[in-house]
């Protein structure tokens, strides 16, 4: 075996400090990207953001007259019904297949974990329901009584961001957490800067980023795990026989 | 020194080579990968990959899957029964030979930390 061959072991690097540890935290790094492929594409989930970005964001295309109107219109059009198609087809399952193999996941949670989970869901529907008028109070705290400004893309952000925290992290864990922390932070300051600078609420980037601000962040998670696995599973493999 | 060396546990050799260990522990990660994937993810190259599936499916760690799709055989591989329990197993040797390395650095450190004893002056000659 040639030694360059597994650049991701351990074993290649100095031993220093705690040699064992550094084993576990590559293989840690191994299982992340093998779950990572057993999980739904992120291209899938950046087209998904994609399609949900057009449609709210086209609300926003209103400052936009005559003819340039219409063409956007037009080209809103086509992306939507050229993306649904690409959905539908399963193009991009099949792509991830020959770009970098196929993993099966993991047995799904057993029963037990199922009924938490459903349980954790219909707690969470109760508090849905009570989230109504909390939103309400919290729009009109930060005064936005029209509830123009969208809270719920900084919401997702914050609760990715607290749900990826653990004691223990692999340096790939650490580096989603940042991109985690840095998406929260993006979309705290548009919210922020709204509450500051109410005029801006007039700007069409600010409206856009607003409007679609779920489905610019579903692009941004989806195109993150797609290039770790790219970072990860190279196009090409050694190719020589060292038998 | 002997019985040290006893105290310490010694992990599978099988398992602990660093090419069959990164496979393991990607087929620990799954119910099956294909060999595409592992492939990838190991960057081993395709006679070095397959002489580790079959050795790995000689000592019963690993299933090996092979079909027929479009006239190209797909080999599909998850890890045995045996195979999980191998690997927790000498994920746990692992820990203990930590902790023992552990334990020795603590033993050492007040031996090294002491002060050394003053040298008495040679005799005048």
């Amino acid at each position: 075996m040639k030694s360059n061959e597994l650049p991701l072991m351990a074993s290649e690097q100095p031993l220093e400090g705690d040699p064992i540890g550094e084993v576990a935290a590559d293989h840690e790094r191994l299982g992340y990207v093998t779950r990572l492929l057993g999980s739904p594409p992120g291209l899938n989930t950046a087209l998904l953001g994609t399609l949900l970005f057009l449609v709210n964001a086209e609300e926003s295309l209103h400052w936009l007259n005559g003819w340039w109107r219409l063409l956007a219109v037009l080209a809103w059009l086509a992306s939507l019904v050229g993306g649904w198609r690409i959905y539908l087809a399963d193009r991009i399952p099949e792509y991830y297949k020959q770009r970098f193999g196929s993993v099966q996941a993991a047995r799904k949670p057993s029963s037990k974990w199922s009924a938490v989970f459903f349980l954790a869901l219909f707690v969470l529907l109760l508090i849905a329901l009570y989230f109504d008028p909390v939103a309400s109070r919290l729009h009109l705290m930060i005064s936005d009584p029209a509830r123009q400004i969208d809270l719920w893309p900084s919401v997702l952000w914050a609760a990715l961001l607290c749900g990826s925290l653990r004691w223990h992290m692999s340096s790939i864990e650490r580096q989603r957490s940042y991109f985690l922390l840095a998406g929260t932070l993006g979309f705290t300051s548009i919210v922020s800067y709204a509450i500051w600078h109410p005029d801006v609420k007039q700007l069409g980037l600010w409206k856009i980023l607003n409007a679609g601000g779920i489905g610019l962040s579903l692009i941004a998670l989806g195109l993150y795990d797609y290039i770790i696995l790219v970072h990860a599973l190279p196009k090409r493999v050694a190719e020589g026989d060292d038998e | 020194m002997n019985n040290e060396l006893n105290a310490v546990p010694s992990p599978n050799r099988l398992i602990h080579e660093p090419a069959r260990l990164a496979i393991l522990t990607v087929l620990s990660s799954c119910a099956s990968a294909d060999f595409v994937f592992l492939q990838k993810v190991t960057r081993l190259s395709k006679g070095n990959l397959s002489v580790q599936l079959t050795n790995l499916e000689q000592a019963g760690l690993v299933v090996i899957h092979k079909e027929i799709i479009d006239k190209k055989t797909r080999t599909t591989v998850s890890l045995s029964k045996r195979g999980i329990s191998e690997l927790a197993d000498y994920w746990k040797t692992m820990d203990a030979i930590r902790a023992h390395v552990a334990r020795e650095k603590r033993h050492r450190a007040p031996e090294r930390n002491a002060p050394r004893p003053e040298l008495s002056p040679e005799p005048a000659t």
